[in-house]
Formats: structure tokens, sequence, C-alpha cells
């Protein structure tokens, strides 16, 4: 028999597991609020994911809003007002969730009123026919929920000379006159090329005019923000009334925006 | 002939009347165990208690695991949040998810040297041979509940490792594709085939185990014993032996292993060793690299051969079945196993064939890393994890770091720099074999959020076949809370 077969073996065997019991039981506490904490952390960087690739198109990459399609969610406005706005009694969290996963079948805002033929948001939950399951929407809300403390001001982000869109990348013009004139040559010109119906101004020299037109905006951001709000910057003659339809600009994915911006800083002449 | 047989005329079917008669037997646990044992078979240099460390671990599986099915919701959409709810929500649920998964695997590590152990001792002959072949069927459960409870996390690790796993069953002819199918509840695993593995893992297969467990443990118990060192079975007579009683030795000698073991395990899964857990399983998006669980790396590492029925079902049924028929092919009788050279080289050969087919079998295929989105894949995968995410938080300082040209080291992120350099020499390799040409890359770190950093991976240049640049690009998003700073993990 040896030693730890002993009653004193045994003993202190128990005291030791004893031990490291007792030293778990009371790193426990601490150790569920740190896994929680890590696991906001997380679900904020799976959201993020989720956010780039389903929400960014509509909201704007950073939650600024993208035209007449879709609101801004960063904004003080959002974190201040729009519970009450839509009188919602829970919390903002809760908001988010179910706005997501239902979607919204009629606009809130005259702004976001939609095409009147289809949802102004669809649903987003996997059981109301949406692609995400119910941890992603709360991972997404994680994210969206992560914007309050600079909406609300108590942190301010520093900003950094990112460097510029390579527009002139000959596959991303060439990718740009397709979807050009697969969205917009029906009502813009290029070139004296125009539908007789056509109610929008001719885009020849674009690229020189929309780097002229206002100082401290480069012709890139002018021709961006002329796609995804349409009455941003009216052309002298051209009624506020005509404006470009919202499924023109405001629907483009990312990837073809870009390379409409692209095709028209070509347009010099 | 048993009874000729000192090792197990002890519990002769006359001793046993007799200790009935006796009143011997008048608890439970006086039932099942034998009285005495004989010294020799308890000693541990005979047989490292490997079978009651599996007994052991087995228990611990059971335990933990019907805790767990407290908590745990076997459907896709709740899956992988019960889990992270057992770990944040639940006092010592994350304790006891460890204990489980570090115990499936030690179970897994302890059978297999059991079996080895009887392999090399020669204690497979005469009586215990088909006590060696329920051995085999215990083992081969093992690997099937351990792979059953593999999915059961539904994180993009177990997901895609169970998905290589049932994709083997299509290398049996005829019946492979609607068995796979069976198995995974449709064409990919889903709501259907998660329940279907659910109930295997904790019904039918822990059942079928305990029947086999029962029949092991009463031929060891009652026809044979346990296996009695060479060098001690030259005394035959039962008389002649030293003997120990159950109680209180034997007691003693399993109750300090079992508060050594449990200590141990928690000692390890309380201080050094988290379950893993990934980003969420995500059917659409197969990573760059899957495997399947270690325990079938060395079918995978078959396959790697040429994914046929005949290297994916016929070799390793072949091999599992000579394994499992051998002692009835061994007639020699037991001798040591300096005397048995032909037995030490199956051994040797069968060990390191295993190893070797592991390695294959969980060897990255870098042939992906030959081009610019394979770099992206290697630093930052779409599913998480790479170096991008292992990186402390504040070691990711602002800014826009241009690759390809000498970059000038950025201050106080000694680490930062390491990966930036990195990059480049990947940037560089593909460069230099013309797979990438006229290429820039950029690494860009901003600002996303409180607490939350969006990072860039950007190249462009020509690939071979075009003549137009391109651009390949991937984001990854890192929060400061999603890092742990003492152990440099992360959730993802």
């Amino acid at each position: 028999m040896t030693f730890w077969n002993t009653r004193t073996g045994l003993s202190l065997l128990a005291s030791l597991l004893c031990l490291v019991l007792i030293t778990l039981t009371i790193q426990e506490d601490d150790r569920m609020r740190a896994t929680a904490v890590q696991q906001e952390g997380a679900n904020a960087e799976i959201g993020a994911d989720l956010y780039e690739q389903h929400c960014r198109k509509c909201h704007g990459g950073r939650g600024e809003g993208v035209g007449q399609l879709g609101p801004a969610l960063s904004n003080r406005h959002f974190f201040t007002e729009r519970k009450s706005e839509v009188g919602w009694l829970d919390s903002l969290d809760e908001y988010i969730v179910a706005t997501t996963a239902h979607g919204r079948m009629m606009a809130t805002r005259p702004l976001y009123a939609g095409n009147g033929l289809t949802a102004v948001m669809s649903p987003w939950l996997i059981r109301y026919g949406g692609p995400l399951r119910e941890d992603q929407i709360r991972s997404l809300t994680r994210f969206v929920m992560n914007w309050e403390a600079t909406a609300l001001g108590k942190v301010k982000l520093k900003s950094i000379d990112l460097p510029p869109s390579d527009f002139s990348d000959p596959q991303t013009v060439r990718e740009g006159m397709q979807v050009f004139h697969t969205h917009c040559a029906s009502c813009h010109a290029i070139k004296g090329k125009k539908d007789p119906q056509a109610t929008g101004p001719s885009l020849d020299g674009i690229a020189r005019t929309a780097g002229n037109r206002l100082s401290k905006v480069s012709a890139a951001d002018y021709i961006r923000q002329s796609v995804l709000i349409p009455d941003a910057f009216i052309v002298e003659g051209f009624s506020q009334e005509v404006e470009m339809q919202s499924s023109c600009g405001a629907v483009l994915p990312e990837d073809q925006l870009q390379s409409i911006i692209a095709f028209l800083l070509q347009q010099y002449d | 002939m048993y009874l000729q047989d000192p090792e197990i005329s002890c519990y002769s079917s006359s001793n046993r009347k007799r200790e009935h008669s006796n009143g011997i037997y008048q608890s439970f646990f006086r039932h099942i165990r034998p009285r005495r044992y004989p010294q020799a078979s308890l000693r541990f240099d005979h047989t490292f208690h490997l079978g009651f460390w599996t007994t052991f671990l087995f228990t611990v599986e059971i335990v933990t695991g019907v805790l767990l099915m407290f908590y745990y919701v076997p459907t896709p959409e709740a899956a992988y949040q019960s889990i992270q709810r057992l770990a944040a929500d639940i006092p010592f649920g994350q304790l006891f998810r460890d204990l489980h998964r570090l115990a499936g695997d030690l179970l897994i590590i302890v059978a297999i040297l059991h079996l080895l152990r009887v392999a090399v001792t020669g204690s497979y002959s005469e009586s215990r041979r088909f006590t060696w072949v329920t051995g085999m069927i215990l083992l081969l459960l093992i690997l099937v509940l351990a792979f059953s409870g593999y999915l059961l996390p539904w994180d993009q690790l177990s997901y895609w490792a169970v998905t290589v796993g049932t994709s083997l069953f299509q290398a049996i002819p005829l019946i492979g594709e609607p068995l796979q199918q069976a198995l995974r509840g449709g064409t990919e695993i889903g709501e259907d085939g998660l329940l279907r593995f659910y109930v295997l893992h904790v019904l039918i297969l822990p059942g079928i185990m305990i029947f086999f467990l029962a029949i092991h443990y009463y031929r060891l118990v009652r026809l044979h014993g346990i296996s009695l060192p060479l060098d001690a079975t030259s005394s035959r007579e039962p008389s002649s032996m030293q003997w120990i009683a159950f109680w209180p030795e034997v007691v003693a000698r399993e109750t300090a292993l079992i508060l050594t073991g449990m200590a141990v395990l928690l000692l390890i899964t309380g201080f050094l060793y988290d379950a893993p857990l990934a980003a969420p399983a995500n059917p659409l998006h197969t990573p760059s690299h899957t495997q399947a669980p270690w325990f079938f790396l060395w079918i995978q590492g078959l396959l790697t051969l040429g994914a046929t029925s005949f290297t994916g079902i016929i070799l390793p049924m072949v091999f599992i079945l000579a394994v499992t028929a051998y002692p009835y092919l061994d007639r020699g009788g037991r001798r040591p196993i300096k005397q048995r050279p032909k037995m030490l080289a199956a051994l040797l050969v069968i060990g390191l064939s295993l190893s070797l087919f592991s390695y294959l079998g969980s060897r990255e295929d870098d042939s992906y890393r030959q081009s610019p989105e394979g770099i992206l894949n290697t630093f930052a995968p779409r599913d998480g994890g790479g170096p991008l995410h292992v990186l402390p938080y504040d070691a990711l300082n602002d800014g826009v770091y241009m690759l390809i040209k000498p970059l000038p080291r950025p201050a106080g992120a000694s680490e930062l720099g390491l990966l930036i350099a990195a990059i480049n020499v990947e940037l560089q390799r593909i460069i230099a074999a013309k797979h990438f040409t006229e290429a820039t890359g950029f690494l860009i770190i901003e600002p996303w959020q409180a607490g939350m950093k969006r990072i860039t991976l950007r190249f462009t240049g020509l690939l071979p076949a075009s003549p137009d640049r391109q651009t390949f690009e991937r984001q990854v998003f890192r929060h400061d809370a999603a890092f742990q700073k003492d152990s440099g993990k992360t959730d993802r």
C-alpha cells in the first residue's frame, strides 16, 4: 500500500481537489464577466462583417445612410430620438433586432418611402425568409449599438489619410461604361448619344465640371453624391421635380458605383 | 478450460456460490466487483491502469454530458448561442464543456494506449480473445461518439470537419450516397442533420457503448480477471499467489486515482485549456483549409493517395478487421514482446503509418498560396482567425502601410512590424514566381468605431492570364474586448 492509498494520503488528495474547486469557485464570477465582455466584442466583430455584406449598401459604410435608400444608423438622432419617434417602449437594442428580423413593410419617414411596390426593408431573419439567424442579427445589433459612443460625442475617432481608390484602373473604367449604359444612359447623354426621352443633363465633360463646381468637393465625391442623393446638386435648367429616380443610383452596389465614378472621371470632353 | 486458468479460477462458479452463501455479495458494488484481486495484476508497470482510466474518463463524459444537455439547444439557430450562453451566463458551464471536450479527447488516446498495452503484453490469447473484440468495438464506438459530438457546437471548425468527415461515406459503393444523406439529413448538414448527430451522441451511441462495456467488464471480472504479468504467471496456483482485498485496499487505490484524475482534469481545464469555439457555422462559406477531426485525419490522409473506395473504405476496413481478428490469427500463445518480432514490427508499421497519414491529412494544400487571394486567406481568413486576428489590439497602430517598398518600422509596434514584414515576404514570393506582377499592396488600419478598428489588406497587380490590373482586398474588424490579453486568444 503506497502513501497515497492510506487515510492520510487520501485526505491530502481530497484536500487538493477541494482547493482546486474553491479556487475555481472564487474565480468563476470574474471569469463569466470577462467571457461576457469578450463575447460582446467578438459578436461586434461578427456584426461588422455581416454589416459589410448585407447593410452597407443601403445604410452606408459607416452607418451614415445612403441617399433615400437607407437612413443613418450612426448619428445622434438615431440614438436619442428614434425610439420615441416610432413609439418603441423597449430598449434600442431590441428595436434594432425587431426591425432587422421583421423588416419594414411601410416607411416611418417620408424620405424612405420605397417605390410603393416592395417592402421598404425586407425581413432578414431566416424564419421570415431572410438569410440571417437570430444570433447573427444580435451580432449586427451589437455592431450598430457600438456607434453610440461616437454618435453621442463621447469618443472622437481620428481620421487617417487613406490611399485614393484607383479610378484610373482600365478594367474598372470598362465595367463602369457597361453599368452606365445599363442604368444611366436612358436619361444622361455621353458624347452626344442621347435618348429623345432623356430627362437628365448631358454628362459630356463631367470630369472637368464635377471638379470645378464646388470648392472642397472633389470630382469623385461630387459624382458620388449626385448619384446617391439625386437632389444634392441640381444643375441649372433642370427642375427639382425632374430628379434621378431612386432606382438609378441609390440601389447600385458599391463596386458598380465605384466603376461608374471611374468611367465618368474619364469624360473630360 | 477456464477452471484450469489460475487467473480465473478464483472467480469460478463454485467460488461464487460459496461467496453468495457466505453473504459477501450483499451490496451492489460487491456484486459487480471481485472480492479480491491478484496483487500482480494491479501492478502499475503492467497495466498503467489504462482500463481504469478509460472507464473513469467515460464516466466523466457521461456526467458532464448530462449537465451540458440541460443548456444545449440542438438547432442551427440556437446551438451556437447556447454554447456562448454556457460560457458567459451559466456558472461552471465553461468548465463542464472544457471537461467534456478534454475528457473526450483523452478517452480516445487512453483507449488506444490500453489496446496497445494489451497487444504488447500479449494479453489477448485464449479466453481473452472475445474480450479483445469487444475492446475493439468499444474503441470504434468511442471514435464515432467523438465524431458525433464534434458537430454540436455548430461553429465553422466543427461544421466543416464533419462535412469533410461525412463526405468520406461517398467512397462506399452503392450505399455511400444514401448513407451520407441519411446521416446529414439531406445533401448538406442542416437542422435535421444536427438533430440526428445530437440523438446519436446523447442516446443511441452511449446506449450501445454501455452495452458493450458491460460485456467487456463482465468477461474481465467474471470470466478471466485482469491479466497477470508474464513474470508472475510462473506460479499458477491461486493458493500460492498474493491477493489484495477489494475492501479496503482496492477501493482506497481507486479513490486515490479518482481524486488525482479529477484534480488533474480540473487544474488543466480551469487554468490551461479552453474547448475551442470558432466563428458560427456558415454553410455558404467553405474555409480555405478544411480537415476532418484529428482522430480521422489518417483516413483523410489515405484519401490524398486517391479518393477511391479502396483508399477511403476498403483499406481502413481491412485494417480494422485485421486488428480485431488478430487474437484468433496469433496461435503462438502468450510470450514476451521480444519473442514476437512480427508483432513488434507490425505495431511499429501501424504507428508510423497512422502518424504519416494523419500528417498527410492535416497538411494544407499550399498551391492556393501562390496567388494574392491565397495570401489574403492566410493573413485574413474570411471566417475569422489568422494573424490579423491574433495580433494584440494595442499593437494595431492606425495608419496606411504600403507593402513592397521598404517600410519604416512602425514605432512601438514591433508585432505589427513583424506581421507587415511577413505579408511582404509572401507577396515578394509570388511576385518573384511571376504569379502576380507590377504589384502594390497596402495594409490600412483605421479607427472604425469606439474600441473597434478596420484592417484592410489590399493588393493590386497583374495576374498572368489577364492584361488588366486587378485588385484583391479583404477587410477584418477587430474589437478591443474580443481579445483575451492573458492568453492571446480571440473567440472567433
